[in-house]
């Protein structure tokens, strides 16, 4: 079996509300993702989206394509911040995703076993 | 960061797969698939469990400190209204002076002890200014 192929796809914006709603699922309140003064203080331009909540808009991006029973791992290394507003393209590379803002700016990598590379 | 909590079990708890939680999160990733990525990026472990109890254990300063990265290994999705057994440790410690870097493991198992996913949380903490090496 080949590996499938993944299709550049930009993901809708990232609102405040589903940062706030992320936020309050998983139970993290981390003011840098919801306090602007807070972020601010640590240097940042503005609040940034949840790691784990970017981690799962890829997840989705990719589960929309190929199907849940498809992916098997993802390591995905956070290169960049990423901010209300954001919307991610995720792209195929060799090693698994890249993930873009909407800036072009290289914000996150992802290395992925999908099933058909067990057979590769 | 306390760099003294290297195989520190930070939670190990049996919890359920709330199916209100899991469509409170579906609702935050807001597309078709989210119901069958909800059930694959747990709410709980250490986004949340987590977010409260690895930034207590590490003793992390959250103005210095940011996730660098995450990783899955899926052995099925969870199911709804089921209990898992969820253990968190601390699995790694990096000391590299102007950063400190903390892997964190989490493992989530049926009440079979079936492995049902592996999840690696990677958190950085810049030092404090003083600490720092120019």
């Amino acid at each position: 079996m080949s590996r499938p192929v993944l299709a550049a796809t930009t993901a809708a914006p990232i609102s405040r509300k589903r940062i706030a709603d992320y936020g309050d699922a998983v139970g993290d309140h981390n003011p840098v993702h919801f306090d602007v003064d807070f972020a601010r203080a640590a240097g940042l331009p503005d609040t940034v989206v949840h790691g784990p909540f970017t981690t799962a808009i890829v997840i989705d991006q990719i589960i929309a394509q190929l199907g849940s029973e498809a992916i098997l791992n993802l390591d995905l290394r956070l290169r960049g911040p990423v901010f209300p507003g954001d919307a991610l393209t995720i792209s195929a590379a060799d090693y698994g995703v890249d993930v873009h803002n909407q800036s072009g700016l290289l914000v996150a990598t992802g290395v992925t076993i999908v099933s058909g590379d067990e057979d590769s | 960061m306390n760099l003294n909590t290297l195989g520190q079990v930070i939670v190990d708890i049996n919890l359920v797969v709330d199916e209100a939680k899991v469509r409170q999160l579906a609702a935050a990733i807001g597309t078709p698939t989210a119901m069958e990525t909800a059930l694959r990026v747990p709410f709980f472990g250490p986004t949340a469990a987590g977010q409260d109890s690895v930034v207590a254990a590490l003793d992390m300063d959250l103005r210095r400190a940011l996730q660098g990265g995450q990783s899955y290994e899926w052995h099925r999705p969870f199911r709804l209204g089921e209990t898992v057994r969820c253990r968190v440790v601390i699995e790694d410690i990096l000391d590299k002076t102007t950063l400190h870097l903390a892997t964190v493991l989490a493992e989530f198992y049926s009440t079979d002890g079936e492995l049902i996913q592996r999840q690696r949380t990677t958190f950085i903490e810049r030092a404090l200014a003083s600490q720092a090496v120019v």
